[in-house]
């Protein structure tokens, strides 16, 4: 039996952003198969600090996967160095963006409907420019961009969607 | 064994890949535009910027494949920048609870059992990964296996879909 719900509203709804700044956007380059040595690698981040705001990951053209990690600055040091443990090399493999912010935001059946995208982009308009990545799954979305550039952001996306008072 | 309260297991979706050499570009936008004219959703996309352009990863319902295509067939600047995977779907598991103990330990139990991942994302709760829609059911299991579901939750597929109208109510002509 299929179900369909029309879900209908004027001005796209959000819960309110939410504005992290001063964190650190680690990228490594990580084999897909997940040979050995990463495998210990990965299982060496869950040991000690190990907190984050956002992960994400896409299998590059290389059959590699680029994985993104946004968490604390002092917590990505701490990562970095039980990482190189097991990889020394690994650092070649690491690229750190600091510091960087981050919007969050989510609203009801965002990954269920269309157009949610395309209304963040449209608010943005030319500072989608300066996105250094973005998530929308499930019903959150998360931008990351440099620093200084979160507060003007928040602005534009607040003019846009609709916060229930 | 770490608990977690839940998997989903989303239907076939078709994966898109799109990439641009140039951070200035606006085609991520011109392309989200061009799926929302004709009321395609995207359940997932992921997308970097970096020196050597924009990369994204993005999913769409696999009926909407043949669509996408012909839209994009319009649009030869996305065209050229755009790969399809058919055959893919969303494994999602909850809560993350902001640790990486749940990403670590999937990650590597993923790669153990030979399933490729051709992406992950985290949201507020859970940590959605990409994977081949016809093995998602054993993705399912191996993480069954290696994460014990609290209350004997079972892997769920969504029962419903959600169809959206932003701009004027269905039905009603404005």
């Amino acid at each position: 039996m299929e179900t369909v719900v029309m879900y209908w509203e004027s001005q796209i709804k959000t819960y309110g952003f939410q504005v992290v700044k001063d964190l650190a956007l680690y990228k490594y380059r990580i084999p897909a198969d997940l040979p050995a040595e990463w495998a210990r690698a990965i299982k060496r981040i869950e040991d000690g600090p190990n907190r984050f705001h956002l992960l994400c990951a896409q299998l590059n053209d290389s059959s590699e996967l680029d994985l993104g990690l946004l968490c604390e600055p002092e917590q990505g040091v701490s990562l970095a160095r039980r990482i190189a443990t097991e990889i020394p090399a690994a650092g070649d493999r690491l690229q750190v963006t600091v510091p960087v912010e981050l919007i969050f935001f989510q609203g009801p059946h965002f990954g269920d409907r269309f157009g949610i995208a395309d209304f963040t982009y449209k608010a943005l308009k030319e500072k989608s420019d300066l996105l250094l990545a973005a998530v929308f799954a499930c019903a959150s979305i998360y931008l990351i961009l440099p620093e200084g550039a979160a507060d003007e952001t928040r602005t534009r996306l607040a003019g846009a969607f609709r916060i229930p008072g | 064994m770490n608990n977690i309260k839940g998997l989903k297991i989303s239907g076939e979706l078709c994966l898109v890949r799109l990439h641009a050499e140039s951070r200035d570009s606006c085609l991520l936008p011109a392309f989200c535009s061009l799926l929302a004219g004709s009321q395609v959703n995207m359940p997932f996309l992921s997308t970097e910027s970096q020196a050597g352009g924009i990369h994204t990863t993005c999913c769409v319902d696999a009926a909407h494949q043949a669509l996408l295509k012909r839209l994009l067939s319009a649009e030869p600047v996305l065209q050229e920048r755009t790969e399809y995977t058919a055959g893919v779907g969303l494994l999602t598991l909850f809560p993350h609870q902001s640790s990486l103990i749940l990403f670590g330990r999937s990650l590597r139990a993923l790669a153990q059992a030979d399933l490729r991942v051709f992406a992950m994302a985290s949201s507020i709760g859970a940590l959605t990964y990409v994977l081949d829609y016809a093995r998602l059911d054993k993705a399912a299991a191996v993480m069954q296996a290696c994460f014990e579901l609290a209350g004997n939750h079972a892997p769920f597929k969504a029962e419903f879909t959600v169809a959206q109208g932003t701009q004027r109510r269905p039905g009603r002509k404005e």
